[in-house]
């Protein structure tokens, strides 16, 4: 069979067929390294995904290297390919993985890990490094979850702590430089900052690679368009990394420190270049918090002079409740108008001072003044349950905040044409690595059905939407962020009972990873329903993020007292982040 | 109306009729098409496309239906156009059109088979029903292509013509997805390119 064949059959071609705009294709020769960048998830999630197309693009600036794409096949396209025994192939070039020098994981959340298994298997790549040889490919991992790499460690060859921009090339040249040797490279990119071989490495300190200056990092000035509809499809515009919050559950907030921002003058060139460039209607400005953006005005209003004769739209997420004003409102919906969302996490004050997520009551009325003013009819809201000391006082305290807003739509709404529609999203508390929560014991199964229903029984309003997930994906979640390399039998074992795209509902089965922890030895108090010691050595502890764990353990004690902590604009916390970096980047 | 005669193949088949409005639209943004957008709560760019072209089939003469802002040299703006598109898209034409896609009825195909399943596929358009179920807004209808298809063989490929228009709109897909279904034993190994598009009175719609 073909592959034109193939892609005639399945149901969407077009997340195999590659040849959008601004795909790269180049010559195969001798000199070419060839690197397979995939993601662990369908198309339609990967394609939404700013590192994969900055790494891309930075990649293929490199006349001497071609970087391809590959995402986990759908059912039915996995299912083709096995039954006419066909490799799993890059998007690009249609080459089986196999043939790359490299093969680069991107892990943005745990739920994706069988995906990389499924995608071994499918290019008949063997899963663990000590059973690849010279002439197979190197695997390497990146992202976030990296940051806990033990999960997964004995699967690759190689492991990138933090920004991967510059260090990418640099790691294709010296590959080049080692005669394309596997183990002299592995043995030399070992001394370079940011690399972890799990096969050699246990417990070796690590240090994130971080830039200071992101005006003079890499951004790229086009973007692959999708012809199929994906879940992001616009421009994203990134505007700063790292964030000043330090809200205490938050792993991002932690392991991106310190926060650096782009200037205006940068951001407002990326965008002109990546709208010629990609025909895109749509401008998202992307960080953790946008609003803590500090010229914010001046960047909107300088975009918003060049997208409004063109019709483009331009859209500000992450917003935060207490520094919301009224001007920022009016540039959001400008263009189209657009709902509200907010993360107030927690549903009493109380509990919002332990996770130190900095939200006042004022502050919520306040921005739903100036919101219901400004002609908005709905609310989203961000809420977490089973963080640490929580009781049902803080749950009844969700229903009651949403309850509230409703008030204020009647108070400030103009008129009282039209109603509210308030949603309510909750998620469930899962501690991470590099937190000051990162001891906490994750609640159980029923502890978490409980909650939800408890919170469901106090919400009396057809004006509120109750939205959440029943909790085995949270409690899985807690497995894998707080585990170590016992794993990734547990991994092995729920692949081969046919687990994977564990991400969506309909093909999680809870039972079947229950099934292989059981047969591991692996209970849920092995690593999420306990709490860890706080003298024990951590499965993390080697990875360096530059914040430290006097720290988070400061900050726990101080979560357990509910103070709250001053953002990094209103005092330094001490985090360890400034010393690390060496300079004064850090407000 | 300005009329766009473009063609679609090798990798641009892939690109549902769904995909191919953004893909057009992000298409004339870039090329700075000065394209007439609707007016109302959210101005989008006005385009019409003749009929849907299903997914894998190659169109030779697709139309697309466009209003301008002012006054373009059309070769100019099809120039431009083509800088612009991805691999497997053409613009070939531009020109003021003043008749409606509503009198389109029928279009021409060619289906080319590969040597293996020309007699079983032959056997099969012989018959004199071929039933199948085909989706409608409605829900499912039984049709027999039979009543609707006119065909000839030449070698290899099929001329065939089926109904495409407003009342009857009839894929190629659905005939070789039920030769298909029954003859598994081979897999999707058809080039099916549109060539044109018929009125009424049996003319060619341009």
């Amino acid at each position: 069979m073909t592959i034109d064949t193939l892609l005639r059959t399945v149901q969407k071609p077009s997340w195999y067929a590659g040849n959008e705009l601004n795909s790269v294709v180049k010559p195969i020769t001798d000199d070419l390294v060839r690197y397979a960048f995939c993601f662990p998830d369908l198309y339609d999630i990967g394609m939404s995904h700013l590192g994969i197309k900055i790494l891309y693009h930075r990649l293929n600036e490199e006349s001497d290297v071609w970087c391809e794409r590959c995402f986990m096949p759908n059912t039915d396209m996995e299912e083709l390919l096995r039954k006419h025994d066909m490799p799993l192939f890059a998007l690009e070039s249609k080459s089986p993985l196999n043939d790359f020098d490299f093969i680069g994981f991107t892990l943005q959340y745990e739920l994706c890990y069988t995906n990389i298994l499924a995608m071994l298997d499918l290019a008949k790549i063997p899963f663990r490094s000590k059973d690849r040889k010279q002439g197979d490919p190197i695997l390497m991992a990146g992202g976030p979850c990296c940051c806990n790499p033990e999960p997964i460690a004995d699967f690759f060859d190689l492991i990138i702590m933090g920004e991967g921009e510059e260090i990418l090339p640099d790691l294709m040249h010296l590959y080049k430089e080692c005669g394309r040797n596997r183990a002299e490279f592995l043995e030399k990119a070992r001394s370079l900052k940011g690399i972890y071989i799990p096969e050699i490495d246990h417990g070796r300190e690590v240090e994130k690679i971080m830039f200071e200056n992101l005006d003079e990092l890499y951004y790229p000035d086009k973007f692959v368009v999708p012809f199929a509809d994906v879940v992001h499809d616009r421009i994203m515009l990134e505007i700063m990394r790292g964030c000043i919050r330090g809200c205490r559950f938050c792993q991002a907030g932690m392991i991106y420190r310190p926060y650096r921002q782009k200037s205006p003058e940068v951001l407002i060139e990326n965008a002109k270049k990546l709208c010629k460039s990609t025909g895109y209607d749509e401008i998202s400005l992307t960080s953790l918090s946008t609003s803590d953006y500090t010229k914010l005005e001046t960047l909107a209003d300088n975009l918003l002079d060049y997208c409004i004769p063109k019709h483009i739209n331009l859209s500000l997420p992450s917003l935060r409740v207490d520094n919301f004003t009224n001007s920022l409102l009016e540039k959001v919906t400008s263009v189209r108008k657009s709902g509200l969302t907010f993360a107030c996490e927690a549903g009493t004050q109380r509990l919002r001072d332990v996770i130190n997520k900095n939200v006042t009551d004022e502050d919520i009325e306040n921005t739903c003044k100036i919101a219901f003013e400004g002609g908005a009819s709905a609310v989203k809201l961000y809420f977490m349950i089973g963080l640490p000391t929580e009781t049902d006082e803080d749950i009844a305290g969700i229903a009651e905040t949403a309850e509230k807003i409703i008030d204020y739509h009647y108070k400030y709404a103009p008129s009282r044409k039209g109603s509210v529609k308030v949603t309510i999203s909750l998620a469930t508390f899962v501690p991470k690595p590099h937190t000051p929560f990162q001891w906490e014991r994750q609640i159980s199964l029923e502890e978490i059905d409980r909650k939800q229903q408890y919170l469901r029984s106090l919400i009396k309003s057809r004006k509120i939407t109750l939205n959440y997930h029943d909790g085995t994906t949270s409690v899985l979640e807690g497995v894998f962020a707080r585990g170590d390399r016992r794993l990734s039998h547990v991994l092995e074992s729920a692949y081969r009972k046919g687990c994977k795209l564990d991400a969506w509902s309909e093909h999680f089965n809870f039972d079947a990873w229950c099934e292989a922890m059981t047969e591991n030895g692996i209970g849920f108090d092995t690593y999420s329903q306990r709490d860890y010691d706080l003298n024990e050595t951590l499965p993390w502890d080697f990875v360096n993020v530059g914040v430290s764990k006097s720290f988070h353990l400061r900050e726990r004690e101080r979560a357990y007292k509910g103070l709250t902590t001053p953002n990094c604009l209103e005092k330094c916390a001490g985090c360890g982040v400034n010393k690390y970096c060496k300079g004064d980047l850090c407000p | 109306m300005i009329r766009i005669v473009f063609s679609k193949s090798s990798f641009a088949t892939y690109i549902s009729h769904l995909d191919m409005t953004r893909c057009v639209s992000r298409l004339f943004s870039r090329a700075d098409v000065p394209i007439w957008f609707t007016q109302g709560f959210n101005p989008h760019p006005y385009m019409v496309f003749s009929a849907a072209l299903p997914i894998g089939i190659t169109g030779e003469n697709e139309f697309l239906d466009i209003k301008l802002t002012e006054e373009c040299d059309f070769d100019e703006l099809c120039e431009r156009m083509n800088k612009e598109a991805p691999r497997g898209l053409e613009f070939k034409k531009i020109y003021n059109a003043d008749n409606s896609f509503s009198e389109i009825v029928s279009a021409l195909y060619t289906i080319e088979l590969p040597d293996s399943c020309i007699k079983s596929f032959t056997e099969f358009l012989e018959r004199d029903e071929i039933n199948i179920s085909k989706k409608t807004k409605k829900g499912f209808i039984e049709v027999n292509l039979k009543d609707h298809i006119k065909y000839e063989k030449e070698g290899n490929t099929f001329k065939v013509t089926l109904p495409c228009g407003t009342d009857m709109n009839l894929s190629p897909l659905l005939l070789t997805k039920a030769f298909l279904d029954e003859y598994s034993e081979y897999d999707n190994d058809f080039n099916i390119i549109r060539h044109c598009f018929y009125k009424a009175n049996g003319e060619k719609f341009e």
